[in-house]
């Protein structure tokens, strides 16, 4: 009887001092999240762990804190980014601006010839048309950006558009004197996309092409298992690896538009044209020849009743 | 501080020179049990002699500082000092936001845990079961385990005195060999102290310290007095000594 | 949640041979990428070791999450993850049972995080492998795993590429980053090679014989270290003019207030004066800056040093 009383003695300290530790934990972490919530600490919660319930619970609840930071720090870097840009346009405009007020000022001065003036005239002319051209780069970036831009994708031909986009280039091909070697498949490539949005695509990489090709042109449509792939490859001596990594950095290339190295943003917005369809856009140089890689979903044949309706 | 021990425990039981150990004692005292059982070693005089529990003579030598600092010293090394110089793993846990303090008490506690296991239950429980198998239970007699309660328990304060002055050791040094030398030299000269020191007031200061209790726990006859004396002069020095080491360990820097 | 995540004051360590730091200020702001750039000796270790508390301070102050309280460094501990010289390993553990006791001595709920820090570093695979088989970089990594352990608020690195191959530093590169801005970590990284640390921090600390010499953002590092021309003339669109017209230099810059940073014609700048003064323009200012990386780093580690 004496041991049963002991046992039972010993059983009811052991659980008392349980609940009392599980009792000043839950304190301690409600204390934790209070001063979480007031902004006094980014802790994430740290417990005694003895209890396993206790432990799944502190679990769960940094869990919750990770969807929290997440979303903050989706908002935080949004807000950034769209200041950024905004000094960024400004700091873009700027320059240029500055020499065309130059090229007028020069043309309204007194003691030259009409000719020069002319010319002058002229020059600030084309200065201000690539101005516009960037202006409207941006403009149409910030749309196809806006998070409630939407691209309906259905079932499209990019063969058939291929072939068009590079018959309405030819002639920019024949005037730079640039070789084209074309490896399209003879018959049709269907892929889930937006035509109007893989027209401005294609367009835009052959324009860069046609920009900065030093003698030929390849362009390879592929088909693979799951998706397609589009190659456009050129001789591109005058592009380093660096200028690859920020390739679709759209400042960086800005910048370089603006001192007439580029055309302009024409790869930034083929990659948010990409991503809208759910494609991806690559770029890669090797031995001097620039690549740029598109990839498509290809349309299972069986879900195409799906794909239609979205 | 919950979870600091439970993250010693955890390196404990991860750690191989624990279990090297362990196994070591084992089996060295299952060697000594069986000598003297089968008469091939006599030992007299030893103080479960004189309490009539003569099945336990192998224990004698677990309970020798002389003898048992090696374990002691060596489970420090290879568990504390080790984190300070050999692998650097201090840092993280200094650095894991734990107070230092805790820091240090768990790992007294685990020490302690670790030493006791090796030094006391492992010897103890081998010999009680061979003892037990020899002399087919009579030996545990009402006295004889009452003596042997008290004595271990008494003991075990005295230990837990021990090991805070190894860990103490092992946290100012830092270095595996520095730590067991240390130790070691410590031992010895308290063992010098017991059987040469015959000066009065040298005498009695040796008599206060917790080596000496260490073997005042398993006299025959304890009176209430010396008893009480006994539990007093450990508890005085374990505290006094978990301060200093406390003490010692916050001011630390961590190489 | 106060703006400064690390404020040092006065920060003095003294050893028996010398002065290891003397009189450092340094801040480091929430969401920073701070790199701290030192020759070995320097005293970037022990800056770090003041700040994780493992030593302390001979004089000075630190402020931790906007606490000084030297009492309370263990609560600020809790929000930090280090790595300080060497990662600290037990070598007879696996990757993932090292993970473990840091988790156990941490307090960190729910294994899945000891997972999701080895798919973070790459050591997915090496989880069930022992850390005495490891590579220097695998090691390094699983140090980086380790600090990560709890997703602190602010990360504390030292030397962190030491021993990781070119692929390695890259890919350690990218998670910082990637940490930096989804999370909005706070990190504080240590190098003796400024060009490492040139891609990923946003603030430059230059740390020299235990002097803190410089400090400044990337934007200002960048400004120093991009040779260009800065010019200055009475009438700055008819100089863009001049500059676009009769050099064809289409690489410059107007600034706000004027000044036209030209970055080329390094080599001849007396014809870019010539063509300014040609066409009436008034001069104000005319000189070359900025100097490579490396050259700007050794010239201001050896300023200091003629001291």
């Amino acid at each position: 009887m004496e041991f049963i009383t002991f046992i039972l003695f010993f059983i009811l300290v052991v659980l008392t001092m349980r609940m009392v530790a599980v009792k000043r934990e839950v304190k301690k972490m409600t204390d934790h999240l209070r001063k979480y919530r007031r902004r006094k600490t980014g802790q994430k919660l740290e417990m005694a762990l003895f209890d396993r319930d206790l432990e799944s619970l502190g679990e769960e609840i940094n869990r919750l804190i990770d969807l929290y930071t997440g979303e903050q720090r989706k908002r935080v870097r949004f807000e950034k980014k769209q200041k950024q840009m905004i000094a960024n346009i400004s700091h873009d405009l700027r320059t240029p601006l500055t020499s065309i007020i130059g090229y007028l000022q020069m043309a309204g001065s007194d003691g030259i010839s009409c000719k020069e003036r002319r010319e002058l005239l002229s020059v600030a002319a084309k200065q201000a048309g690539r101005l516009e051209l960037l202006m409207n780069d941006f403009f149409e970036l910030s749309l196809i950006e806006a998070p409630d831009y939407h691209l309906s994708l259905e079932n499209i031909n990019i063969k058939n558009i291929l072939i068009d986009c590079l018959v309405g280039i030819y002639d920019q091909f024949r005037e730079k004197n640039l070789e084209l070697s074309a490896e399209i498949p003879e018959h049709h490539v269907m892929i889930l996309a937006n035509e109007s949005a893989v027209i401005r695509v294609i367009e835009n990489l052959l324009a860069n092409a046609v920009q900065h090709a030093d003698g030929n042109i390849e362009i390879v449509l592929e088909e693979h298992e799951q998706d397609v792939r589009l190659v456009v490859k050129n001789d591109a001596l005058s592009i380093t690896e660096q200028d690859v990594d920020r390739m679709f950095d759209r400042f960086y290339m800005a910048d370089r538009a603006r001192s007439g190295k580029s055309k302009g943003l024409g790869l930034s917005i083929v990659k948010s044209f990409m991503e809208k369809m759910n494609g991806t856009v690559t770029v890669s140089l090797d031995n001097g020849k620039f690549a740029v890689i598109c990839e498509w979903k290809k349309i299972p044949t069986i879900k195409k009743t799906n794909s239609e309706k979205s | 501080m919950n979870n600091v021990i439970r993250a010693e425990l955890y390196k404990l039981y991860k750690n191989p020179a624990f279990w090297v150990l362990a196994a070591g004692v084992g089996a060295l005292s299952i060697f000594m049990h069986i000598l003297i059982l089968t008469g091939w070693w006599h030992m007299t005089g030893t103080p479960f002699d004189l309490a009539g529990l003569d099945g336990l003579n192998g224990l004698s030598p677990f309970i020798v500082p002389l003898f048992f600092n090696l374990f002691v010293s060596t489970l420090a090394a290879y568990t504390i000092a080790a984190e300070f110089s050999r692998n650097g793993v201090i840092k993280n846990q200094v650095m894991s936001g734990n107070k230092r303090m805790h820091i240090f008490l768990a790992k007294f506690i685990v020490l302690s845990l670790g030493a006791v296991i090796i030094v006391i239950v492992i010897p103890l429980v081998t010999g009680l079961i061979s003892a037990g198998f020899s002399s087919g239970g009579n030996l545990f007699t009402e006295s004889g385990l009452i003596y042997l309660s008290r004595a271990y328990g008494l003991y075990f304060l005295h230990f837990l005195c021990f090991t805070a002055t190894v860990l103490l050791i092992a946290v100012i040094t830092g270095e595996i060999g520095k730590t067991i030398l240390f130790t070691l030299i410590l031992s010895a000269v308290m063992f010098a102290f017991e059987k040469l020191v015959t000066v009065s007031r040298i005498r009695f200061l040796y008599e206060h310290t917790y080596f000496f209790q260490l073997d005042v726990a398993f006299n025959q006859f304890l009176s209430a007095g010396d008893l009480l004396k006994s539990i007093f002069i450990g508890i005085l020095s374990l505290l006094l000594l978990l301060y200093c080491g406390i003490t010692v360990f916050q001011r630390k820097e961590i190489q | 949640m106060s703006e400064y995540i690390l404020r040092a004051k006065q920060l003095t360590k003294k050893f028996k041979n010398g002065f290891a730091l003397q009189n450092i200020n340094i801040s480091v702001k929430k969401g920073e990428i701070y790199g701290l750039i030192g020759q070995n000796g320097a005293g970037k270790s022990t800056l770090l070791r003041l700040i994780t508390g493992l030593a302390f301070p001979t004089s000075g102050s630190i402020e931790r999450f906007g606490n000084g309280n030297p009492q309370e460094i263990a609560a600020a501990q809790k929000r930090m993850g280090a790595i300080i010289e060497h990662p600290a390993l037990f070598p007879n553990m696996t990757a993932k049972e090292n993970l473990e006791v840091h988790r156990l001595q941490k307090g960190i709920p729910g294994k899945e995080w000891i997972e999701k820090v080895l798919k973070l570093t790459g050591l997915y695979d090496a989880g069930e492998k022992k850390v005495k088989h490891f590579s220097l970089g695998m090691k390094q990594r699983l140090g980086i795993a380790v600090a990560l352990l709890g997703d602190p608020e602010f990360l504390i690195l030292d030397e962190p590429t030491n021993g990781l191959d070119p692929t390695g530093i890259v890919e350690m590169r990218e998670l910082i980053k990637k940490l930096n801005r989804e999370k909005g970590l706070t990190v504080f990284i240590s190098s003796h090679i400024l060009s490492e640390l040139y891609q990923l921090a946003t603030v430059f600390g230059f740390i020299h014989k235990g002097k803190l010499l410089e400090e400044m953002t990337k934007k200002q590092l960048d400004e120093k270290c991009r040779k260009h021309i800065r010019i200055k003339v009475d009438n700055p669109a008819k100089g863009a003019m001049v500059l676009d017209r009769y050099l064809s230099a289409g690489d410059f810059e107007v600034m706000p207030d004027g000044m036209i940073k030209l970055y080329r014609y390094l080599d001849d700048v007396r014809s870019v004066s010539a063509a300014l003064t040609k066409s009436g323009l008034i001069i104000e200012h005319f000189s070359l800056s900025g100097d490579s990386l490396e050259s700007y780093y050794t010239k201001l580690i050896g300023g200091a040093g003629n001291e």
